[in-house]
C-alpha cells in the first residue's frame, strides 16, 4: 500500500468514526443534560442545524485525528483513549471556544466565565475524544491501517526509469545536483548520478588561504557524499559517450570500465590550466587549481624557506627566495597576496634570511591586474601590494622556464625555484573525447537553454561551456557565481522538459566581484559600488563564509580564522623527505627549443 | 513473559514485564481495594462521602469498596500492561482517577443519587474534593500498589533484582536530589516573599522562618530524590522531562500542600475547593518547582552519561548533534511564526499587546507585537531543540506542543512577565483568572508551533529517509522511543491546567 493510499483510507475511515462518535456523544449529552447540550455543541438555537454542525465537525475531528494520531498495532487501547481525550480537549478549545462562536458572529469565548459556561461541551468533547480514540484503534487494527503497516514495510525496490548523469563535481555540477534533488524529491524513479574526479567539492575562493595556512585544507572541501540525500556519487572521469545509445563510460580505477545509460547528460567538467603548448613551463611550474596544488605549493614554500635559512651562497639564496606567479587575474592576485603574507610573516623564525633578499613577483600580460574589476580597484590593488613588497611586471609574457629560472620575453631572465602558473585555463580536454562541437578553446557551445547544439538531451554548464547570457548578450564569465546560476537554471529546464513544461533561458546579472589582496585587505565591486581595504575584507569573509557549503565547514573555517587572529601561522611542512639539491642551471641553454607562451 | 531493558544509564533498569490477565486482575483488585480504603479514610475525615450521598449509611463503605475493587480490576485490565515502571504506575493511576472523576462523581453518582446530571462547573466544583482524592490517594496510590503487587507475583522483586535496583537507585536519588535542591531554591524565593516559612516551621513546633526554610529545602531534596527514583525509566529527553516534572509538581501540591502539611499542622486533610483556592500560589510554585526539577534532573543525568558512560561509535549518528541541533533551532524559530501569529489574535482581542511592550519599557501595540514575536521565536527555538526527537507523528508533536505552551503559561504571564514588569510574581488566583485568555493563547501557540515544526521537519523523518533508494543502510536520527506513558502525561498536564483553572477561577 502506498503512503498516500494509506493516508486517504485512514482519513475516510476516521471521518466516518468521527460522525458516529459525535452522534453517540451527542445522544449521551442529550439524555444526561438535555437538548441544550446540542445547541451548545452546534452553536445554534435551531436544534436541527446544531445537530448538523455537530456531526459535520465530528467528521472533521475524526479525519484529522486519524491523520495526526496514526496508531501502531502495538499501541494499546489506553494510549488511543488518552490521545483521543487530549484531542477532544484541544478541539473544544479550537472549535467551541473559537471557531463556532466566530462563525456564528460572536467573538471568541476566551474569558473564564465564557469558558465556564461551555464546560458541559468540554465534558462532551472529552467523551467524544475517548470514543474516537477507541474506535480508530479498533477499526485500524482490523483493517490493517496501523502506522507500522507502512513503517515496517521494507521499502519497495525502486526501478530506475530515468537517469540524469552529471559529469563533474565542481560548483556547476553540485549546484545542479542539489536542485535536481529538490525538483525530483517525489520521483525516486528518476536517478541523479554525479561523476566527479574528486570526492569533494573544492571551495576555490578560499584556496589561497590554504596555501598561506590561514585555513586547513580539509575545511574547504565538503565531501560530495555528505551533500546529498539521494544523488548517486561516483568517482571517475568520462572516457567516451555513445550519444546514439545514450551511454556514458568512465574510468574509475576498478577492474571493468563502468557505464551508465542516461536520459539526460550534463557536461560540467570545468577547466584545466592552459600552458599554450609550452612544455618547459608546464614541466617546471606549479599550477593552482586543486587542493593538492595548494598543499604542494605551501609545502614547497616552507621547504624553500628552510633551505634558504641554511644556504651559504648568497646568489643561490636569492634564487631560492624569489617567488614568481604568472597571471594577474583573481587566482594569481589572491595567491601572491597570501604568499606574501606567509613568506614575510614567517621571516621572524628564519633569522638567517635577510628580508631584502625576498622577492615576490607577479607577471601579467596586460597593463593592469584584476581585469574583471574596474580600473581604479585594479590600480588600488597593485599599489597596495607594491607597498607590501610585491613586484609587478606588466605587459610581459613568460616564454620559457627551467627548474631555477623563468624567462620573460626574449631576454629577461628571473632566477627562481618557485614558478606558479595561473595565467590561463582551457576547458577540460575530456570533452574532446566525446566529439562535441566546441569553439577554438575547446568549450562546448550551448544555446540559451544550456542545451548542447545538435543534441536534445545533452547539456553543458560551467567553465567547459560557452554560455550565452540573455541579459548581457555576452558569454557568461567562467566564475563560480555564474556556474551555480547555470546549474540552477539547468535543473529547472531538465525538470520542466521531463514534465512537459516550458523551459527558460539562462539569464543572470552579476551580484558582485570580490578579491582578497593580502592581510586584512580586499577589493570589491558589489551592485555598482566599489569597496576596498578592511571593510571590503570583512565583506569578502562574510559573503564567502555564508557561501561555503555545510554548516560544519563554516564553523571550522570560522574557528581557523579566529585561531589565526591570536596565534602565529603554522609553519609545519607536510613534506617529510628532503628534496634533492639541483645545481643552478644556465638559463640560456634552455630557451631555444621553446615557443613563447601566449597569455590570454 | 518478556523482559526488556532500557539502557542509557550506568546501570540498566529492568522494567518491562507483562503478567497474564488473571494475575493483573487480581493485583488490580487488591490495589483498588487498598487504595479505595485509603481514599475513604482521607475523604470521610473531611465529612465528604466518596459516593456523594447525602446520608451517612454504613452500607456506603461496602459499596465504595466493591466499586473500588471493580475499578481496580478495570484499571489493571486496561492500563495494567502499561504500568511497567513506578512513574507509569503513578501517571496512569492519576489519569485513571481523573477519568473516573468524570465518569463517577460527575455522571454516575448523581444518577444513582437521583439527581440530574449537568456537567456544569457548579457540579464539578461540588465534586472538587473527590477530584483531588481520586487523583492522588486513589489513582496514584492504586498505580503504585498495583505495580508492587504485580512485580512481586511476577517474581521481579527477588533479592538479586532488589539489590541491583537498590544500587541503581542511589545514583538516581542523588541526581534527583540535586535537581530538587535547585527547584527548591527557586520555589523558596516565592515562599519567602509571602512569608510562608513560619507556617512551614510550625510542623517543627516553631515559628522560625529559618527553620521553615531548612525544612522546605529538605523536603525539596527528598521530593527530587523520589522523582529520580520513580521516573528514571520514563524520562527520555530534556523536553519530555519538563512535562514529567510538571505532573510531579502538581501531584505534590495535592500530596503536600493539601494533604500532608495540614495533617502535620493538626488540621486534617484539606481537599475542599476553598482551601485549594487559598493555595493557588502554592500550586503554581509546585509546578514551577516541578519544571525546574524535571529539566535539571534530565540535564544532570545527560551530563553524567556524557562524562562517564561509554559512547557507541558503531551506532553514531551520521549527522552530528551540531547539524541536527542547529537545524532544530532554526526550524523552531520559523515554526514559531504561525504560533506567534495565532497567539497575536488572542492578544489583539484582549488588548494585551501594550502590556507586553512594557517588557522593554514601551506601551505601543506594535512594540508589543515585536516583543511578543521575539519571545515566541525564542520559545519556538527551545521547542525545536527540546522536542526534536518527539515529533515522529503530528499527534505527538501537537501534544507536546500544547504541553509546552501550557508550561510557558505558568512561566510567562504568571512568573517572568510580572517579575519583569513589577518585580513580583503573579502566583495568585486573580492573576490566573485574568490570564485565562492567555492560557488559551498559549495552547493555540503550542499547537500551531508544533504542527508547523512537524511539517518543516517532515523531510527529515526517519521513515521518509529510509524510503530513499540510496539510504538503504543509512540510519537517520531515530525518534526518541515514546514511553507508553506519554499519552497519560499529555492528558494530565492538559486536563489539569485547563480544568483546574476553570474550577478554581470561578470561585475567586
Amino acid at each position: 500500500m502506498t503512503n498516500n493510499n494509506y493516508r486517504i483510507r485512514q482519513i475516510i475511515i476516521g471521518s466516518i468514526i468521527g460522525i458516529l462518535t459525535a452522534l453517540l456523544s451527542g445522544v449521551a449529552a442529550t439524555i444526561l443534560i438535555g437538548q441544550s447540550a446540542i445547541n451548545m455543541l452546534g452553536g445554534s438555537d435551531d436544534l436541527l442545524i446544531a445537530w448538523l454542525i455537530h456531526l459535520v465537525l465530528g467528521a472533521g475531528i475524526g479525519a484529522t485525528y486519524a491523520y495526526v494520531f496514526p496508531t501502531r498495532s502495538d499501541d494499546g487501547y489506553a494510549q488511543s483513549t488518552m490521545s483521543g481525550l487530549v484531542y477532544g480537549v484541544l478541539m473544544w478549545v479550537l472549535l467551541v471556544l473559537n471557531l463556532i462562536p466566530l462563525v456564528m458572529g460572536r467573538g471568541p469565548q476566551w474569558r473564564v466565565e465564557e469558558a465556564v459556561a461551555l464546560f458541559p461541551a468540554l465534558v462532551t468533547y472529552m467523551l467524544q475524544g475517548v470514543l474516537l480514540g477507541i474506535g480508530c484503534r479498533l477499526v485500524f487494527s482490523v483493517t490493517n491501517l496501523s502506522l507500522d503497516e507502512i513503517e515496517d514495510e521494507a521499502p519497495a525496490p525502486i526501478e530506475v526509469q530515468d537517469r540524469i548523469v552529471i559529469l563533474g563535481g565542481g560548483f556547476a555540477g553540485v549546484e545542479l545536483a542539489q536542485h535536481l534533488e529538490h525538483y525530483f524529491e517525489d520521483h525516486p524513479e528518476t536517478e541523479i548520478a554525479l561523476v566527479s574526479n574528486t570526492n569533494h567539492l573544492l571551495f576555490t575562493p578560499m584556496l589561497s588561504e590554504v596555501t598561506s595556512g590561514g585555513v586547513e585544507e580539509r575545511h574547504i572541501t565538503p565531501p560530495l557524499r555528505t551533500f546529498f540525500k539521494r544523488v548517486r556519487v561516483m568517482r571517475g572521469e568520462p572516457t567516451a559517450v555513445d550519444f546514439e545509445n545514450q551511454i556514458v563510460r568512465f574510468a574509475t580505477g576498478v577492474s571493468t570500465e563502468p557505464s551508465l545509460n542516461y536520459t539526460h547528460l550534463v557536461f560540467a567538467l570545468g577547466s584545466v590550466p592552459n600552458f599554450f603548448g609550452n612544455k618547459n613551463i608546464e614541466a617546471n611550474a606549479f599550477v593552482f587549481k586543486s587542493l593538492t596544488d595548494a598543499v604542494d605549493i605551501r609545502n614547497h614554500i616552507i621547504d624553500i624557506l628552510e633551505r634558504a635559512d641554511t644556504e651559504p651562497d648568497p646568489e643561490h639564496r636569492r634564487t631560492l627566495l624569489t617567488f614568481v606567479v604568472v597571471g594577474g587575474g583573481f587566482a594569481g592576485i589572491e595567491l601572491i597576496g597570501s604568499l606574501n603574507d606567509l613568506v614575510r610573516g614567517s621571516l621572524w623564525y628564519f633569522p638567517n634570511i635577510d628580508p631584502e633578499e625576498v622577492r615576490l613577483i607577479l607577471i601579467h600580460a596586460r597593463d593592469r591586474v584584476l581585469p574583471e574589476l574596474s580600473e581604479s580597484l585594479g590600480r588600488y590593488a597593485q599599489e597596495k601590494m607594491e607597498a607590501r613588497g610585491i613586484e609587478f611586471i606588466l605587459n610581459a609574457r613568460a616564454s620559457d622556464a627551467g627548474p631555477d629560472f623563468l624567462k620573460i620575453g626574449e631576454d629577461q631572465v628571473i632566477p627562481t625555484r618557485t614558478l606558479i602558473w595561473t595565467a590561463g585555463n582551457v576547458p577540460n580536454p575530456a570533452l574532446q573525447l566525446c566529439g562535441l562541437e566546441t569553439d577554438k578553446r575547446g568549450a562546448v557551445i550551448v544555446d540559451e537553454m544550456l542545451r548542447v547544439r545538435g543534441h536534445e538531451n545533452v547539456w553543458a554548464i560551467g567553465d567547459n561551456a560557452i554560455v550565452p547570457d540573455v541579459i548581457t548578450g555576452e558569454t557568461a564569465p567562467p566564475t563560480a557565481q555564474y556556474a551555480q546560476r547555470e546549474g540552477k537554471t539547468l535543473a529547472y529546464n531538465i525538470h520542466a522538459l521531463m514534465h512537459g513544461q516550458p523551459t527558460k533561458q539562462f539569464a543572470h546579472r552579476s551580484q558582485g566581484t570580490l578579491a582578497v589582496i593580502g592581510h586584512q585587505t580586499a577589493v570589491a565591486e558589489v551592485g555598482g559600488f566599489k569597496f576596498s581595504g578592511l571593510f571590503a575584507w570583512f565583506m569578502w569573509r562574510g559573503i564567502y563564509i555564508s557561501k561555503l557549503p555545510t554548516m560544519e565547514k563554516r564553523i571550522r573555517v570560522l574557528l581557523d580564522w579566529v585561531v589565526d587572529v591570536f596565534f602565529p601561522r603554522d609553519l609545519a611542512s607536510l613534506q617529510t623527505t628532503l628534496q634533492p639539491q639541483t645545481p643552478p642551471a644556465q638559463p640560456t641553454d634552455r630557451v631555444a627549443d621553446n615557443q613563447p607562451a601566449v597569455l590570454d | 513473559m518478556s523482559t526488556t531493558t532500557y539502557s542509557g544509564s550506568d546501570l540498566q533498569v529492568q522494567t518491562h514485564f507483562a503478567p497474564p490477565a488473571v494475575l493483573r486482575a487480581a493485583c488490580g483488585a487488591a490495589a483498588g481495594l487498598i487504595a479505595g480504603l485509603l481514599y475513604w479514610v482521607l475523604l470521610t475525615s473531611q465529612n465528604v462521602s466518596p459516593l456523594m450521598s447525602a446520608s451517612d449509611i454504613p452500607g456506603d463503605l461496602l459499596v465504595h469498596l466493591v466499586l473500588s475493587t471493580l475499578t481496580g480490576i478495570i484499571f489493571a485490565l486496561t492500563f495494567g500492561k502499561l504500568v511497567i515502571t513506578p512513574g507509569a504506575g503513578i501517571m496512569w493511576g492519576v489519569v485513571f482517577g481523573l477519568m473516573w472523576w468524570f465518569v463517577g462523581p460527575l455522571t454516575l453518582f448523581p444518577i444513582f443519587n437521583g439527581q440530574p446530571v449537568t456537567w456544569t462547573i457548579g457540579a464539578a466544583q461540588d465534586a472538587f474534593p473527590l477530584l483531588t482524592g481520586l487523583a492522588v490517594s486513589f489513582g496514584a496510590a492504586m498505580g503504585l500498589i498495583y505495580l508492587t503487587l504485580a512485580a512481586l507475583f511476577a517474581g521481579k522483586l527477588n533479592p538479586q533484582n532488589l539489590r541491583n535496583i537498590g544500587l541503581t537507585f542511589v545514583g538516581l536519588a542523588v541526581s534527583g536530589a540535586l535537581a530538587g535542591l535547585l527547584g527548591g531554591l527557586v520555589f523558596g524565593g516565592w515562599m519567602s516573599r509571602v512569608q510562608f516559612f513560619p507556617l512551614v516551621a510550625q510542623i517543627l513546633q516553631t515559628d522560625s522562618a529559618d527553620a521553615g526554610y531548612a525544612l522546605h529545602i529538605l523536603i525539596s531534596v527528598i521530593i527530587g530524590a523520589t522523582f529520580g527514583v520513580l521516573f528514571r525509566a520514563d524520562i527520555r529527553g530534556l523536553g519530555t522531562s519538563i512535562a514529567w516534572g510538571f505532573a510531579y509538581g502538581f501531584i505534590w501540591w495535592i500530596l503536600g500542600a493539601l494533604t500532608l502539611m495540614p495533617v502535620f499542622l493538626g488540621v486534617g486533610v484539606q481537599w475542599s475547593l476553598g482551601v485549594a483556592q487559598e493555595n493557588f500560589g502554592s500550586l503554581v510554585g509546585h509546578i514551577v518547582y516541578g519544571l525546574i526539577l524535571g529539566l535539571s534532573y534530565a540535564l544532570i543525568v545527560r551530563t553524567y552519561q556524557i562524562l562517564f558512560v561509554d559512547s557507541d561509535p558503531l551506532n553514531r549518528e551520521p549527522e552530528g548533534p551540531g547539524t541536527r541541533n542547529v537545524r532544530a533551532l532554526g526550524l523552531g524559530i520559523i515554526a514559531s511564526v504561525t504560533g506567534g501569529l495565532a497567539f497575536t489574535l488572542v492578544m489583539v482581542a484582549t488588548n494585551t499587546l501594550p502590556s507586553v511592550a512594557g517588557v522593554v519599557g514601551g506601551n505601543a501595540a506594535l512594540v508589543g507585537f515585536v516583543v511578543h514575536m521575539s519571545i515566541s521565536a525564542i520559545i519556538g527555538a527551545t521547542y525545536g531543540l527540546l522536542f526534536q526527537r518527539n515529533v515522529h507523528t503530528y499527534g505527538s508533536a501537537l501534544s507536546w506542543g500544547i504541553v509546552f505552551g501550557l508550561v510557558w503559561w505558568f512561566i510567562g504571564p504568571l512568573t517572568l512577565m510580572p517579575l519583569i514588569l513589577s518585580g513580583s510574581l503573579a502566583w495568585n488566583l486573580d492573576a490566573a483568572t485574568a490570564n485565562f485568555p492567555s492560557l488559551i493563547g498559549h495552547m493555540l501557540y503550542g499547537g500551531f508551533l508544533a504542527v508547523t515544526f512537524r511539517w518543516l521537519t517532515e523531510r527529515f523523518d526517519p521513515v521518509r529517509q529510509r524510503a530513499l533508494p540510496l539510504n538503504k543502510r543509512y540510519q537517520p536520527p531515530q525518534p526518541q522511543q515514546q514511553t507508553p506513558t506519554a499519552a497519560a502525561l499529555w492528558t494530565l498536564t492538559l486536563l489539569l491546567s485547563l480544568v483546574l483553572v476553570l474550577l478554581l477561577g470561578t470561585g475567586a
